[in-house]
């Protein structure tokens, strides 16, 4: 869990949904992650605090529930009781910054809090491109496959008239279609999973315009799978038996 | 004047390395209105043919024309025009789209066309309806039985109303009550302004046609005959592809059996001397030569009629004939 120790009455203090916050030394704010309801006790590092309120959606590092004390009793638990700082908040940006110390904007943090995450989050991105390769993989294979079935089909209609420009098409209808029934569970699976997740999951608009988008050369690029039986077929397949 | 008019038509191809000359000068002329039987075995050129007026193959000389137009001289557009208005085609097994309804099968060569959705669908309506299929119009190739498969098919044949309508074995698969139906509507549809071209190996079709080609190479009428030759070195008694008319015994000299290749090339595939003989397969079976016999020192041969050869090689019967013929 992190663990936030703040100033009674100063900046930090947390937004809280049930009970009240901490007014002394032994109380605590939860986060709702946590499953503690007001009364109940949590014992940090030896020490047993009484829950007074219970607050949501403050957690960060990928869902971690966050604590909040009063800032003696944070520094009881993590520096032994010396009045020791990590974080200074300030309202207004301060004009000059003692030696040591940063000037870091509301953005900053945030994107500072996501550094011991880097290599997680790298680690998702590199499934996430892996999970598209494969997308396009599967969308592809069905795609070839279906027109390995139909060779024969391909080769009635070209013996009756169909050009090859209208068989291309009605394969790349097929493939867009496939890429966007595809792209379009993965929106309704995404906004029914999102919520069950321990940490909250932001999906930007920006995510949606960009799978539109990958569908869409996913769905060409898996036409060129059946490109060659539709394409090469020899009309003259169709006659013979099967 | 003819309809359809095939002058000197050869179609000559590779398969499986070797040269194959299924249709070998043919000449044909068919005036509007009739149907035409092309009746042969198995690998006697009859689908050749067929592909060959459909504008599907092209053949290596000759020439098709067909009312005003020299099939054999159309190329893309004009080509692939050719195929969409003048020619239906009803194939062997059917071949009808299975996850399409009968009139959307009847519908594809339209939409192939770019005409129109409703004419499209209005003139598929009429066709199954004239096939008498009205009520299974709903229904898709796997709910309809063999016959009304293929009175789908030469619906979808007809779907553009063509002038030259070619069906290949279209009673192959299909059950004495079944092949009624399609027989009558064949012959119904070879009416003035259409030529109807039917490719199949059932003689019982005979008297459907007003016109019969026979595909399988038969004997010339001097096959019957007994034929002694005497041939200079260089020379050859038959080349591959020829019509098969006698069986050779070497009296004396010596004559090599040869396959062209599609390279130009050739296997030699037997030397032969006196009291030898060759080229039985061809004429016992009603086959083209396979490969070509040459003489390499000067040789006498005697043809034989099968009949006669069969006497004289092997009165029990022609078993060890074909397990022991070298090519």
């Amino acid at each position: 869990m992190n663990l936030i120790g703040y100033r009674l009455g100063g900046l930090g203090s947390p937004a809280v949904q049930d009970g009240r916050v901490p007014a002394g030394p032994g109380e605590v704010v939860v986060d709702s992650e946590l499953g503690l309801g007001v009364g109940e006790q949590v014992t940090v590092s030896g020490r047993t605090l009484r829950v007074v309120g219970v607050a949501e959606g403050v957690s960060y590092y990928f869902g971690q529930p966050t604590l909040f004390v009063p800032i003696a009793e944070a520094q009881a638990i993590a520096f032994g009781r010396q009045p020791l700082a990590m974080t200074i908040v300030t309202q207004g940006v301060p004009a000059t910054v003692p030696d040591g110390l940063q000037a870091m904007s509301g953005p900053q943090v945030r994107t500072d809090l996501e550094r011991p995450l880097a290599s997680s989050t790298q680690t998702i991105g590199l499934l996430d491109a892996l999970l598209l390769v494969v997308a396009a993989g599967i969308i592809g294979s069905i795609l070839y496959l279906s027109a390995l079935e139909r060779v024969r089909d391909f080769a009635v209609l070209k013996a009756t008239g169909a050009s090859n420009r209208a068989l291309l098409a009605g394969l790349a209808l097929q493939a867009l279609l496939l890429a966007a029934a595809a792209a379009l569970l993965a929106v309704l699976l995404a906004n029914l999973l999102a919520p069950v997740f321990p940490f909250n999951i932001e999906i930007p608009t920006s995510a949606y315009l960009r799978l539109a988008v990958l569908a869409l050369v996913v769905g060409l690029v898996a036409t060129l799978a059946g490109l060659r039986q539709a394409v090469g077929v020899d009309p003259a397949l169709a006659f013979g038996g099967r | 004047m003819a309809e359809l008019e095939i002058r000197d038509l050869t179609v000559q191809y590779a398969s499986g390395g070797y040269v194959v000359r299924p249709i070998d000068g043919l000449d044909l002329q068919v005036p509007s209105g009739e149907l035409v039987l092309l009746l042969g075995a198995s690998g006697s050129g009859k689908t050749t043919l067929l592909s060959v007026l459909a504008g599907i193959l092209t053949p290596s000389a000759g020439t098709i024309r067909f009312g005003d137009v020299e099939v054999t001289g159309l190329r893309g557009a004009a080509l692939t025009n050719y195929r969409r208005h003048t020619v239906g085609i009803v194939f062997q097994s059917f071949n009808l789209v299975p996850s399409l309804t009968a009139p959307e099968n009847v519908q594809a060569p339209l939409w192939a066309a770019k005409v129109k959705a409703e004419p499209t669908r209005a003139r598929a309506r009429q066709l199954i309806e004239q096939v008498g299929l009205a009520d299974r119009a709903d229904h898709r190739p796997g709910d309809l039985s063999g016959g009304q498969q293929q009175r789908v098919a030469i619906a979808r044949a007809l779907a553009h109303d063509p002038a030259l309508l070619l069906a290949d074995e279209p009673t192959a698969h299909l059950d004495y009550i079944q092949v009624e139906s399609i027989l009558r509507a064949l012959r119904e549809l070879a009416s003035p302004g259409r030529v109807v071209i039917v490719a199949t190996h059932d003689e019982r079709l005979l008297p459907l046609a007003d016109r019969v080609v026979e595909m399988t190479p038969r004997a010339p009428s001097d096959a019957q005959i007994v034929k002694q030759l005497v041939l200079e070195a260089g020379q050859t008694v038959f080349e591959q592809g020829d019509r098969s008319d006698l069986v050779y015994v070497i009296e004396e000299g010596e004559v090599e059996i040869v396959r062209v290749r599609d390279d130009g090339a050739e296997d030699r595939l037997a030397s032969l001397g006196a009291g030898q003989y060759f080229g039985e397969l061809g004429p016992l079976f009603g086959l083209r030569r396979s490969a070509t016999a040459r003489v390499v020192t000067r040789a006498a041969v005697t043809g034989y009629p099968v009949r006669d050869f069969r006497q004289m090689i092997a009165p029990d019967g022609i078993a060890h004939i074909v397990r022991t013929a070298a090519h």
